[in-house]
């Protein structure tokens, strides 16, 4: 039996046959129909059918298929079959790693270009200037005018955080790609507060600009993790503290542990936390409820990629509304309350 | 000086409470008088010990990359006192000096392996010295995360080349640590 599976667009997905044979693929239209072959003139019977939006060829010059339809047109089903789990594979694993591609594209162009604008501000006469040591000379003159110095500064300081965040927005992306990649394997002892502290410097002018005091508790504890990993996961956190926190309000981290375990733990003042959030939060593309409501929701892929990650280091991750505290707060019709965002790892 | 001090609390006796609170005169006029000044003049006859023998360790401890383009991460490391770490652009031989005394070896996946013709290259190098090598430490880094080869279960880690400098440090200290004790 010849077949040929196609897509949507015409495109071959799977097929045993020749170059020769993909013209008659073209020229079918029906489920079963004698044909002289037009490559070695024998007698075969070919069809043509529509399975939602692919296309399955078969031809055969089996003595029972030409003899009857039916049995011909039964010969369609183990390819059906196969083009349907094509198509389930290339749902479950191509589909989110183009999105991923995409997604990563347009933030990578995003901080590219925010870096571009930066460093062309202070030294767009360097394209002007063909000689290396020319362009040398211009840079020191800028780097040491007091002038700008300030701005300079402050350039600086975002192009290097956005540097990291381009290395936090591809590992995100290899995580998508290859979740149980080698290279997310590297556990070793570290002091979680300094691991926090280096994904936290990322976002401390974003708190800043949005008002929110952040308190971070000066605890050494340690933790047994993979750092590259649960820095993703850390910064996944952050991003979403930094876009769902009310303004003004207060971010508090603390660091505990027991014998075993030890844990970050993130009060604040954030979104609403529905109950049927609760429920489906680290559901991959899920957003929360309020979030959609005030059009501030993302992918819906932190908070699911946080879980992964924190559970293959063997650690949990909880949220929950601090009913201690029950502040709930409407501010231009978004409300707010008082959660609690947890991460545990082992300490062995 | 610090003897003489203490040999002086011991020989008095000095336990009450009045006792503690000239204990910590003591201790400040000591920090004030004694040990500030030794550290901007030492005293004359005073054998100096230049540097501490932790120090030296971590200065001697043996670190070899082997990359064909210059990383500025050996410049850091080497700023932070690991004054033994060197850059390969790539190896003619396994029993190149450098990798027999290495302690611990970064290898890139790509651009190295070239001069012993290695197709698979970094990956061909690293399996070729922890197969001669089974103890030294061996640390692939790659900028790509999506390789499958057998390789990677041999080698101690995998490394994302964008690794921050804190990831390639703390892997050295642990192994140094492991090594010292």
């Amino acid at each position: 039996m010849k077949f040929c599976l196609k897509d949507k667009n015409g495109l071959v997905l799977l097929t045993n046959l020749s170059n020769d044979c993909i013209k008659c693929v073209n020229d079918c239209t029906v489920e079963a129909e004698k044909i002289s072959c037009p490559v070695d003139k024998k007698s075969k019977r070919r069809g043509i059918k529509q399975v939602k939006e692919n296309r399955v060829y078969i031809c055969s010059n089996n003595s029972n298929d030409l003899a009857s339809p039916k049995t011909f047109r039964k010969k369609f089903e183990p390819y059906i079959q196969l083009v349907q789990n094509f198509n389930t594979f290339r749902d479950q694993m191509v589909a989110p790693v183009s999105a991923s591609s995409k997604r990563l594209v347009h933030n990578l162009v995003d901080l590219n270009a925010k870096t571009i604008q930066d460093l062309d501000y202070f030294f767009l006469k360097i394209y002007e200037l063909n000689n290396y040591k020319d362009q040398l000379e211009h840079v020191k003159k800028v780097l040491t005018s007091n002038e700008e110095v300030d701005d300079l500064a402050e350039a600086l300081l975002n192009i290097l955080k956005r540097e990291k965040l381009v290395k936090f927005e591809i590992a995100t992306h290899n995580k998508i790609v290859n979740p149980t990649s080698r290279f997310d394997k590297n556990k070793s002892k570290h002091n979680l507060h300094k691991v926090f502290l280096n994904s936290f410097s990322l976002f401390s002018k974003s708190f800043d600009e949005f008002g929110v005091k952040v308190t971070i508790q000066p605890v050494a504890i340690e933790a047994f993790f993979d750092y590259q990993s649960v820095s993703v996961a850390i910064t996944h956190l952050l991003n979403n503290a930094v876009k769902y926190s009310l303004e003004n309000s207060e971010l508090s981290i603390n660091f505990s542990e027991t014998k075993d375990m030890a844990s970050i733990t993130m009060n604040m003042i954030s979104l609403r936390i529905s109950d049927n959030d609760y429920s489906q939060l680290f559901t991959e593309g899920y957003s929360g409820e309020e979030a959609i409501k005030a059009k501030v929701n993302g992918d819906g892929i932190g908070m699911w990629m946080a879980k992964f990650i924190i559970t293959k280091n063997k650690g949990s991750i909880s949220i929950r509304r601090d009913d201690n505290k029950s502040l709930k707060k409407n501010v231009d019709g978004r409300l707010y309350e008082n959660n609690v965002f947890e991460i545990s790892l082992p300490k062995y | 000086m610090a003897e003489k001090i203490f040999k002086f609390i011991q020989d008095n006796q000095i336990l009450s409470g009045t006792g503690v609170v000239f204990l910590g005169a003591v201790g400040w006029a000591y920090k004030t008088f004694f040990f500030d000044k030794k550290n901007s003049e030492p005293e004359p006859g005073l054998e100096v010990k230049a540097v501490p023998q932790i120090q030296l360790e971590k200065s001697q401890y043996k670190i070899l990359f082997i990359d064909d383009q210059p990383f500025k991460i050996i410049d850091i490391l080497r700023r932070n006192g690991w004054n033994s770490v060197k850059r390969l652009k790539d190896i003619s031989s396994l029993e190149d000096i450098d990798v027999k005394e290495a302690d611990v070896l970064f290898i890139d996946i790509n651009g190295v392996g070239k001069l012993l013709n290695f197709t698979d290259e970094g990956k061909g190098l690293a399996k070729a010295i922890k197969e001669k090598f089974p103890t030294k430490r061996v640390i692939l880094y790659s900028a790509e995360s999506q390789i499958f080869h057998p390789v990677l279960n041999m080698v101690d880690k995998c490394l994302y080349k964008n690794a921050d400098q804190y990831e390639f440090e703390k892997i050295i200290e642990d192994y140094f640590e492991k090594d010292k004790s």
